[in-house]
């Protein structure tokens, strides 16, 4: 009996201990409460939360571009730029011979990053709105997302053609394709409605420093706004002589907010100076920029332009110029800072004198695999302002050098183009400013052009200067020397002198001719890049 | 020894002085031996009682023993792991008696979830292993205890580092995108892992069917792991100890290019002025070059201790025992520690309580675990180590890895990983009335993951320095409160059982990081010596309800009836996707157990086995389902400030809910020759239905992957056991041995519609999606390009799939699903042969019908991504550009601007199928009648002596499992150890 009664009291007093862990409501104990993180309807509650959707925006910016197969390689199909024969290249070198795969890896890459920015940039556009605060500081951070979207959605169109349009963040496999002025459509829309949001000039860190505009300002709105016109004047849309107009209104509204103080931008007296790390972080010449830092956010872009047998740690040789291009470019400072001048090769790099040869150099006992001139643009050593070609000591890969988007001198090219294709305006000051960009390039005041040149020599030559400012520059910069040519359909011709490869005199009695073949018929289909295999399989409507 | 002697002697006594000795007129004084029948070794402890009385005694050290009773009394002798022997007690005061092993199977009670039951009235099909199978090898972890010695249990060791990630599949691959791990129970409490010393392990059993498995609910879909450690043992205090010193080596190395050879392929690729001649001929000389795999690699040791004690009374009983094993790996300066103390204690409180204890604690360290295979694999031989030797900066590879310098990573970066973990579990038995008892459980495990990192700014020229420190607290908590009544009515037996049961789990974490160390002598212990600092933290938290009932019903053993059903309630799930329900039912008939088999004595056991259950699976993540926005860390404004931000994280999914499993099982057991030889046959399939799918969603919706429950998948497939003592008992040499083999089938059945779902391009060497999930094919095929020929000029032909043609510019449209990196059969083969004091144990272990996708192979012979030159010999020796005859051509040009090297092509596919020597010991026992003091065992092994394969890479069995299944991506392969071994019972 007391053995009955004993079990008895410890059955009560355990039932005691358990009945309230067993009364606790099931429902409660499986509800999720996710301490510490944030859901869509609790953000945008405070102007914090829009500083930190733009630190989001920004830092996906940075590192969806900070190495070429992630953004610029499409570049190589322009007439300035070319890559290694064999090696790793494969991906970048079917772009250079105009005959991309559904499985290029590389194009996977850029496609999936680039889409990165435009869901970025969505979660601001579709949500900022409602934050409480005020009407400005909403308009900053929607101006600056739906500029970055026309951006991207500009990278889209020139690259892949049609792509689908999204502009909400839903998952959805039957998206159609929207044709090329429906993007258009989309990327002008989105860059006046950022016109007229986003700020003359920033104040704050980080959106500004060292008295530059690190974020989206209206310069640099009113330029791409400008370049995307030209763009459209040319193929595939060709409207021609009215966006040529558009383009050089644009084009002008930044030459005269520079021209009277509105923005803080002007030409570096010298040219060695644009791309320097001197300047990395105080670039008064650089309207737009993707910034990085070798303590923070890093690119990988120090050693992807030079050649492997080269010395300073060796290069990836993901690039090199092209021969033809670089025969063409017109010799002076602008040339000595676009290229390496000379070259220390990885044989003669242990010497305690290492010889700086020309790129040129190949001795036939001991033949080079590439010979080819490199660009120097990205090329930086950790401290020090100007790259020297003549220390052969390895650089790291990891860099900091600044992505440059857009720049002014360029903004003086499209002005000056743009008044050249459209036949009208202000011949003078497009001569002016084209003549600003060309005597810096050859380091006096040679002022080559003059009002007599026709509109047609005028765009030309301005279509030549871009050109060599922004020689084998493929860094996010919005127009690449392979969108020049993509708008005004030139890429068919070069096509045509690839396959032809002829040896090219590069210095008294020495040839060279480029080491990638290129063959087969040119077509249209060849100035777009195929949709990456893994989408399609996803959405059929990408199906070419 | 002395004093530990003279302890021993005065506990002895007093468990002597102990057992009172009632002398009565008719009694006598007994005393004896009681020794093993076979090897007439003296036995330790046998507990000797006197039937119907409640005392008794137990042997010495020597196995003497003796006893006071009336004569013509009885006495019950009974050993754990011996038949219980009888012994009429007449006039002849002296008793040697031979006591014999229990190799009768049959008469085991295995641990089934929330109870246990006779082996031989099992329904379901459960495997088992007893600490006997693996005693006499030198096993470190309990994943090595169920390889191969489990039939329908695949254990893959994903790499072969000390503490190294292993795979376990019950029964193939259920679940398509998360989780295919199998439930981890420890001695009733759920456990994230099999962290036990396996000296502690009494049995493991797996859980297979649904019938077995059913029992828990929506985490049983992948069969359920249940461990069971040792109890302390009535009688003398047991004392063991153990060592064992092993020494590791690779097993293979690749075949790689020397300095000159390498300096030649640079010039001759890369440029003639890429090596001097003057350099080259260094090389030649072999003054000058580095061979990596001979600086990176080195004899790894381990130590392995073990001591123990176990002992107690009828009412107290104690099992203690700790574990120490350090561990150098193969590669240099990898280490691992292990540290572990468990205490189980049984108190028999009252008739009616019992109070069962199990604490074990434990620390693991990992030093340096880190070791990228591919990179110093693809180091080139023709460098310098040092950049600026006096500031002691190391060079990177100017020609090929892109990465830093290996060594000097290894030599000045630290990574260091400790885990203390703390499991606690408190079982309180009652027997409310006879045959019911309810008991109450509670269990936590605690666990702590501090890691800490340091990456020296030496590394290479112009680096950056970084430290980080980052702690993980998990705590999961569990009880169960079972209710079970157990009787038997004449020949009917019923055993019920009823389980509310809770548990949760809530995880911490917190961590620094810090960039640009101003001073790098202060290493990871001073974040605020770094110039630019950011910190961490998180929370999760998750929890299960969970209530249960099981009838099992037998009659006269001959028919056997079970029944389960289960309801889970995650908090996984939102609300209206909660709860899962998941019954099972199984069927048993024992045929020998007839009236009409009676008579013939060919089957002690002829049982038929079938069973139908659903069984559940929840393994996502917390908070998988809520749609919670992600955090970007990286800075994008170009400082080197920290600014956070935050932007679309996962999709919402609110109607994500269980994934079910259909299992159907039929089994049939059978015994002969008096039990000497078991046969266990096993056929089953499992149908997924409602898959866990995580579904791609399309790049230009930003990528990432989200959950829906869509597809279905079947798993199929057959297994056999046999295990049998050959020689029988009077034949000097004992031989046990025990086979098994199981095959699995995969299939997916349904994807919801789609035809396919390809992954994303993961491994960034310039492959594609590599894997592919299709209607009809195994989870785990390949998706691959077929690889034809070499062209004219070298360059790689593949074929068209439109047309059959061939081309050196495939499309994605020519990947064709291919191969499977799941094996089709798994066998294990284990035998310990026995002779006087002499222990042979021969363990192999074969998986058949698996491939491999040798990434470190194409890695290795193309200039890929990162690895942007070539390092393996043939690929230059033997490449195209080099052979005379092209139709010797082993490789592809490198130099050719139209040939493609795809990493996703079958070329690089291969048969991975082996067979692995795994173990062979061989031991010689001293008796303590020699040695005076304790049974000394001393023994010496190998693991991973041989390995038969076609396989071309470092190991067949291991792989790269960051993304892919059956990928080799420079995966740390299992090492060839040779063990040396002394085992001490006092």
């Amino acid at each position: 009996m007391t053995y009955m009664k004993t079990i008895y009291r410890v059955l009560r007093n355990l039932g005691l201990v358990l009945l309230p862990l067993w009364l606790v409501s099931c429902e409660d104990l499986l509800t999720e409460d996710p301490k510490g993180q944030l859901a869509v309807v609790n953000f945008f509650n405070t102007k914090g939360d829009l500083d930190q959707s733009l630190n989001a925006m920004y830092s996906i910016l940075a590192n969806e571009m900070y190495a070429n197969n992630a953004v610029g390689f499409d570049a190589v199909s322009g007439d300035d730029i070319t890559t290694h024969p064999a090696s790793n290249k494969q991906s970048i070198r079917e772009v250079d011979s105009y005959n991309i795969s559904n499985n290029n890896s590389w194009a996977d890459e850029l496609w999936n990053r680039r889409w990165k920015v435009v869901k970025a940039a969505n979660f601001i556009i579709n949500n900022a709105e409602r934050t409480p605060t005020t009407k400005e500081e909403i308009n900053k951070a929607l101006g600056q997302a739906y500029y970055w979207r026309a951006y991207s959605y500009f990278y889209f169109v020139m690259t892949w053609g049609k792509v689908p349009m999204v502009v909400k963040d839903e998952i959805d496999y039957n998206m159609p394709l929207a044709t090329i002025p429906e993007i258009y459509d989309l990327i002008v829309s989105d860059l006046q409605k950022a016109e007229a949001m986003v700020p003359i000039n920033y104040t704050e860190e980080p959106y500004a420093r060292n008295g530059v505009n690190i974020a989206v300002s209206q310069a640099a709105v009113k330029a791409t706004l400008s370049y995307v016109y030209m763009a459209m004047a040319g193929w595939p849309l060709n409207k021609g002589t009215a966006y040529y107009k558009l383009a050089a209104d644009k084009a002008k509204e930044v030459i005269d907010g520079v021209k009277n103080s509105t923005y803080n931008n002007s030409l570096l007296p010298e040219y060695k100076d644009v791309y320097s790390l001197k300047w990395n972080s105080s670039n008064p010449e650089v309207l737009l920029g993707i910034y990085y830092s070798r303590t923070g956010t890093i690119t990988n872009a120090t050693l992807c332009d030079f050649l492997a047998d080269m010395a300073y740690g060796g290069g990836w040789g993901d690039t090199n110029g092209e021969i033809k291009f670089w025969k063409d470019f017109p010799d002076g400072p602008r040339k000595e800072s676009t290229y390496f001048s000379k070259i220390i090769l990885m044989s003669d790099a242990n010497d305690d004198n290492p010889v700086l040869r020309d790129w040129w150099y190949d001795d036939p006992n001991t033949p080079r695999t590439v010979v080819a001139p490199c660009f120097m643009k990205k090329v930086e050593r950790a401290g020090e302002d100007y790259f020297d070609v003549s220390d052969p000591s390895p650089i790291n890969q990891n860099g900091e050098k600044m992505h440059q988007v857009i720049r002014l001198s360029e903004v003086y090219c499209w002005y000056a183009e743009a008044v050249g294709r459209s036949g009208e305006g202000d011949k003078t000051l497009a001569v002016s400013v084209l003549n600003e960009v060309r005597n810096r390039a050859d380091g006096t005041a040679s002022n080559r052009y003059s009002t007599s040149m026709s509109y047609e020599e005028l765009a030309e030559s301005a279509y030549n200067e871009h050109g060599w400012e922004i020689a084998g520059y493929y860094w996010a910069n919005i127009a690449t020397r392979a969108r020049d040519m993509f708008r005004m359909n030139r890429i068919k011709d070069h096509f045509e002198f690839r396959k032809e490869n002829p040896e090219i005199e590069v210095a008294s009695g020495v040839f060279r001719k480029e080491a990638i073949p290129v063959t087969g018929v040119w077509s249209d289909s060849k100035m777009y890049f195929p949709y990456p295999a893994n989408d399609v399989a996803l959405n059929p409507n990408l199906k070419n | 020894m002395n004093d530990l002697r003279k302890t021993f002697s005065c506990l002895l006594l007093l468990l002597l002085a102990s057992v009172t000795s009632i002398c009565a007129q008719n009694t006598k004084m007994y005393s004896g031996t009681i020794t093993d029948v076979d090897s007439n070794e003296p036995i330790i402890g046998v507990n000797i009682i006197l039937k119907g009385a409640s005392r008794g005694t137990i042997t010495d050290t020597e196995g003497k023993f003796s006893i006071n009773a009336p004569i013509g009394s009885t006495l019950v002798l009974s050993y754990i792991g011996y038949l219980t022997k009888e012994v009429n007690l007449d006039n002849n005061p002296l008793l040697n008696i031979a006591m014999q092993e229990d190799q009768q199977q049959l008469s085991e009670v295995v641990v089934i979830g929330y109870g246990t039951m006779k082996k031989s009235n099992v329904t379901g099909a459960i495997a088992s292993v007893s600490y006997k199978q693996f005693k006499d090898q030198p096993v470190k972890q309990i994943s090595d205890i169920l390889q191969g010695r489990t039939s329908g249990v695949a254990v893959t060791n994903v790499d072969g580092i000390p503490g190294g990630n292993v795979k376990i599949r019950v029964r193939g691959t259920t679940s398509i995108n998360k989780s295919s791990d199998p439930l981890y129970v420890i001695d009733g409490i759920v456990a994230s892992g099999l962290n036990v010393n396996p000296s502690d392990i009494q049995s493991i059993e797996v859980l297979k069917d649904a019938s077995a498995t059913a029992i828990y609910g929506s985490r049983g879909a992948n069969g359920v792991v249940l461990v069971t450690t040792k109890k302390g043992k009535e009688g003398k205090v047991q004392v063991f100890a153990s060592v064992d010193v092993g020494i590791s080596n690779i097993v293979k190395k690749y075949d790689l290019l020397n300095a000159y050879d390498y300096g030649n392929a640079l010039n001759d690729y890369k440029g003639s002025n890429t090596i001097s001649a003057e350099t080259l001929a260094e090389y030649k000389n072999g003054s000058k070059g580095i061979d990596w795999q001979d600086l990176m690699l080195q004899t790894g040791v381990s130590q392995d201790y073990k001591l123990g004690v176990s002992g107690g009374s009828e009412k107290n009983k104690y099992y203690i025992s700790a574990n120490l094993l350090d561990m150098t790996a193969m590669t240099i300066t990898t280490k691992y520690q292990r540290a572990q103390l468990r205490v189980n204690l049984d108190n028999k409180i009252t008739d009616w309580f019992t109070l069962s204890t199990k604490i074990n604690a434990s620390r693991s360290y990992s030093h340096n675990g880190s070791i990228d295979m591919m990179t110093f694999l693809n180091y080139s031989p023709t460098m310098d180590m040092f950049e600026d030797e006096e500031k002691g900066i190391y060079k990177k590879d100017p020609y090929n890895s892109v990465d830093p310098n290996p060594y000097g990573k290894r030599v000045l970066n630290k990574e260091d990983s400790y885990t203390y973990n703390f499991n606690g579990n408190m079982d309180l038995q009652f027997k409310l009335i006879d045959g019911l008892t309810f008991s109450v459980q509670g269990g936590l495990n605690y666990a702590n993951n501090p890691t800490y990192t340091f990456d020296s700014s030496l590394v290479q020229a112009d680096a950056v320095s970084d430290m980080s420190n980052a702690s993980y607290t998990n705590i999961f908590w569990q009880n169960t409160n079972n209710l079970t009544y157990d009787k038997s009515f004449g020949d009917h037996h019923l055993t019920a059982t009823a389980v509310f049961e809770v548990s949760g789990s809530e995880g911490k974490s917190l961590g620094i990081t810090g960039t640009d160390l101003q001073n790098e002598f202060v290493g990871y212990w001073n974040v605020t010596n770094a110039k630019t600092r950011d910190a961490s933290n998180g929370y999760s938290a998750s929890s299960l309800v969970s209530g249960l009932a099981r009838v099992m019903y037998d009659y006269k053993g001959r028919y056997m009836v079970t029944g389960t059903f289960r309801t889970d309630g995650s908090s996984k799930f939102q609300k209206g996707n909660r709860w899962g329900y998941f019954p099972s039912t199984a069927l048993a008939w024992d045929i020998a157990k007839e009236d009409f088999m009676k008579d013939q004595n060919i089957f002690s056991q002829l049982k038929l086995r079938g069973s139908f259950g659903i069984v559940g699976n929840q393994g996502i993540g917390a908070y998988s389902t809520l749609g919670m926005l992600a955090t970007t860390t990286h800075d994008g404004w170009g400082t080197d400030q920290v600014h956070t931000g935050y932007w679309t994280g996962n999709l919402a999914t609110p109607d994500v809910t269980w994934e079910s499993t259909y299992q159907y099982n039929a089994g049939l057991d059978a015994s002969v020759l008096n039990g000497r030889v078991n046969f266990s046959f096993e056929w089953f399939r499992k149908d997924t239905r409602d898959l866990l799918l995580q579904k791609q969603a399309p790049n230009y919706n930003g990528g990432g992957t989200f959950w829906v429950n869509q597809g279905e998948i079947k798993n199929s497939g057959v297994e056999f056991t046999v295990s049998a003592n050959p020689l029988d008992g009077h034949c000097p040499v004992q031989w046990q041995t025990s086979f098994n083999a199981s095959y699995v089938k995969n299939e997916i059945m349904d994807l919801a519609g789609d035809d396919y779902i390809v992954g994303a391009n993961n491994t960034g060497w310039g492959a594609g999606p590599i894997e592919i999930k299709k209607v009809g094919y195994p989870i785990g095929s390949f998706y691959l390009y077929k690889w034809k020929n070499f062209n004219s000029e070298g360059a790689n032909l593949y074929e068209r799939q439109s047309d059959g043609s061939l081309t050196t510019s495939p499309t994605a449209d020519d990947l064709t699903v291919t191969g499977q990196a799941e094996p089709k059969w798994t066998f294990g083969w284990n035998n310990t042969v026995s002779w006087k004091n002499w222990d042979l144990n021969i363990f192999i272990n074969a998986a058949v019908g698996q491939d491999r996708l040798n990434m470190s192979r194409f890695g290795l012979a193309s200039m890929v991504g990162k690895y942007r030159f070539i390092s393996l010999a043939d690929a230059y020796n033997q490449g195209w550009d080099k052979v005379d005859n092209k139709a010797d051509a082993l490789f592809a040009s490198h130099s050719n601007p139209d040939n493609k090297n795809y990493g996703d092509s079958d070329f690089w596919l291969e048969d991975a199928s082996f067979m692995k020597l795994k173990n062979i010991s061989l031991s010689y026992t001293f008796p303590r009648q020699v040695t005076k003091i304790a049974d000394i065992k001393l023994s010496v092994s190998a693991q991973n002596l041989y390995t038969l394969t076609k396989y071309t890479g470092m190991d067949p069995e291991v792989y790269s499992s960051g993304f892919y299944n059956g990928v080799d991506l420079g995966a740390y392969p299992v090492p060839r150890t040779i063990t040396f071994g002394m085992k001490l019972n006092f």
